[in-house]
């Protein structure tokens, strides 16, 4: 067994794993219903049961065919991206949209660094503007802008 | 004449000032959207969605449409200047787009691309007005058996579009529908799946779905693709001017490739990269300079434009009239109207004229606006490739956020976002496909609600479903699309390709 036949077989399995907690859930904790008078639980078990075959078909139909080499996650930009949302959820509630944007675009171009210092600044002023004059000033979002909530 | 009547109701409803104006940034933005390649109409119809709810159903409906046909005609530009399609519909405008570039025709490729593009989306329009009304007609005699059988259908469509195999894009379904179920139940008022957190009793928004699946995990992908590519082409006015024997090759392919794309673009799952490609396909088949195809042939730009874009404006029709979504993108337009109270369906066009007819009365005057936008503007649109990724993605990624919080103003749907962003990025690497999953995702709760009523009428008799030939007949529909999708669809289009 290869490490990119293994690799390979994670996605199929994941599935299996989702499809079997779906139905479980439903199976042990929501009524079911009759067969005339389906209850919240019956489609949630039934698509539980049938994507847990799906996924065992995918990880079988994996096995003979060639095995895929899974392409190695660009950890960059997952670095990147997870930052600037980070950055973007925490400063929001602590500081306001403005802040937020200007720190998340600060963040993200400093993660990246293709910018240099003075280009990354303008840039996040520049966005920090921007959206100062299309969401709050031209849509009217009701979200603060400065300060925490 | 009663046509004439309805248009005249939608051009009331579609000339007013505010509504000018939202076709005019939909446009725009899709244009826009679509030169850069990277950021899908996708992606942007999913970053509008939160905008368009503080805007009228009609104005909604409009921006987000405009969005997505303006994206059509956008996507021609990169193939042929950089060989990379804008959209992924515009992969075969390169095949002879590309070569008229490097023969230093790119302006007589662009302009031609943008009059192919009006033909196409004008006769797409024509057709969508004609067919639509009879459609529905025919579509309300449905009942609850019928409307899960066109649900049902419209997600194997969904499947097959994907090719990346059935049973991957079925996985990916029922992953949609799962995750449709998670909040309070409509029915029983219980509550699924939400793991004892508040914030999912209304379940998972699909603004969240959307923009992480397709907008975060886009960014990730795409942040160090090509930083910084070469645009050398000089454009002025003389080089954009088609010559006479250019424009002697218009209108034929032009009108035959309009034909193709507006049949394509109806069936749902098919959508616009399959209509440019047959469209290519067949007009190789029957030219008479085929040698000429692939070494920057005039037809071989004109004919998939003009498919693609007839296929986008005819993608409209079982999403109004059926309520199916043929695409991704038309998923998101059902969510948009779910979301403004107004149920998708045969009923919509009797219920809604002037939300019908004005989207029509708009599409006319949007396919316009492009022409006029398209023309003109090519070097500006042109030099638009030269922006640098590290400046475009920070600002996507904040345009993301701050869509996504506006919408409840709860930081909580950000964070999922960057989990539905991770789960997306997973999903490529592992080769499966968004597309279907989403269409599942939007279609869960209508599909439970008509399979719930359809068995309490039948008295708990699932039989129901083949017994009624209106059911049965559009599921023996998607199983014969299940058994083609088995034989593979790319081993059909090289067989397509192999025959012309």
């Amino acid at each position: 067994m290869d490490r990119a036949r293994l690799t390979d077989a994670l996605g199929p399995i994941a599935l299996m794993a989702i499809g079997i907690a779906f139905a479980a859930g439903s199976w042990l904790h929501l009524d079911l219903g009759t067969l005339r008078r389906l209850g919240p639980g019956a489609l949630p078990l039934g698509l539980g049961v049938i994507l847990t075959i799906l996924g065992a078909i995918a990880l079988v139909q994996g096995f003979l065919q060639r095995a895929e080499q899974i392409p190695r996650p660009d950890l960059h930009a997952l670095a990147a991206v997870g930052v600037a949302i980070t950055t973007f959820a925490v400063l929001t509630e602590r500081l306001g949209l403005l802040p937020a944007v200007f720190g998340t675009v600060l963040a993200m171009t400093t993660v990246i660094g293709d910018l240099p210092w003075l280009g990354r600044l303008a840039l996040a002023l520049g966005v920090a503007v921007g959206v100062w004059a299309i969401f709050l000033l031209g849509l009217r979002l009701p979200i603060r802008a400065f300060g925490a909530g | 004449m009663e046509l004439l009547g309805n248009l005249a109701l939608g051009f009331a409803a579609a000339t007013t000032l505010e509504m000018l104006t939202v076709c005019f940034v939909g446009v725009l933005l899709g244009t826009f959207v679509g030169v850069l390649p990277g950021i899908g109409p996708l992606a942007a119809v999913a970053m509008l969605l939160p905008v368009s709810f503080h805007l009228p159903a009609e104005a909604a409906l409009i921006l987000l449409a405009g969005v997505y046909y303006g994206a059509e005609y956008g996507g021609s530009t990169a193939s042929i200047l950089l060989n990379i399609p804008g959209t992924p519909s515009a992969s075969v405008t390169a095949l002879d787009g590309f070569p008229m570039a490097q023969k230093g025709r790119a302006g007589v490729a662009l302009v031609l691309t943008a009059i192919a593009s009006f033909v196409g989306g004008i006769v797409g329009v024509i057709v969508m007005a004609l067919l639509s009304p009879a459609l529905a007609g025919f579509a309300l005699q449905f009942g609850p058996a019928e409307y899960f059988a066109v649900m049902v259908l419209g997600l194997v469509a969904a499947t097959v579009v994907g090719g990346r195999g059935i049973v991957r894009g079925l996985a990916m379904v029922c992953l949609g529908l799962l995750l449709g179920t998670i909040g309070v139940d409509v029915n029983s008022g219980a509550t699924r799946f939400t793991g004892g957190i508040a914030d999912l009793r209304d379940g998972i928004g699909l603004v969240v779905v959307a923009m992480g699946l397709f907008g975060v995990s886009e960014v990730i992908a795409s942040i160090r693709g090509g930083t910084r590519q070469k645009v050398s082409q000089p454009l002025n006015w003389r080089s954009l001017m088609p010559n006479r024997d250019d424009w002697t090759r218009v209108p034929g392919p032009a009108l035959r490739g309009s034909a193709v794309g507006s049949f394509f673009g109806t069936l749902p799952g098919a959508g616009q990269t399959v209509a440019s490609f047959v469209g290519y396909a067949v007009e190789k088949r029957i030219s008479r300079n085929k040698d000429k195809f692939g070494h920057g042939a005039v037809e071989g730009v004109v004919v998939p434009e003009a498919a693609n874009n007839a296929a986008a404006q005819t993608a409209f029709i079982p999403t109004l009239t059926l309520g199916i979504p043929g695409s991704t993108t038309m998923a998101l337009m059902l969510g948009a109207l779910m979301i403004h109270g107004i149920t998708p369906g045969p009923r919509l066009i009797a219920d809604h004229p002037s939300l019908f007819w004005g989207l029509v009365a708009s599409f006319l005057i949007g396919n316009l606006m492009l022409l006029v936008l398209n023309i003109p503007l090519v070097g500006l649109w042109a030099r638009l490739l030269r922006v640098p990724h590290a400046m475009l993605y920070p600002i996507v990624a904040v345009l993301i956020c701050i869509g996504v919080y506006s919408l409840r103003l709860n930081l909580f749907d950000v964070w999922l976002t960057l989990g539905f962003g991770l789960l997306g990025y997973a999903m490529r690497l592992w080769r499966f496909e968004p597309a279907p999953l989403l269409i599942g995702f939007v279609l869960g709760p209508m599909i439970e609600e008509y399979f719930r009523r359809a068995m309490l009428l039948s008295r708990g008799d699932p039989m129901v479903f083949l017994e009624r030939t209106g059911s049965a007949t559009l599921l023996a529909i998607a199983v014969a699309l299940l058994i083609v999708a088995g034989l593979q669809p790319r081993k059909l289009i090289q067989r397509v390709f192999k025959w012309s």
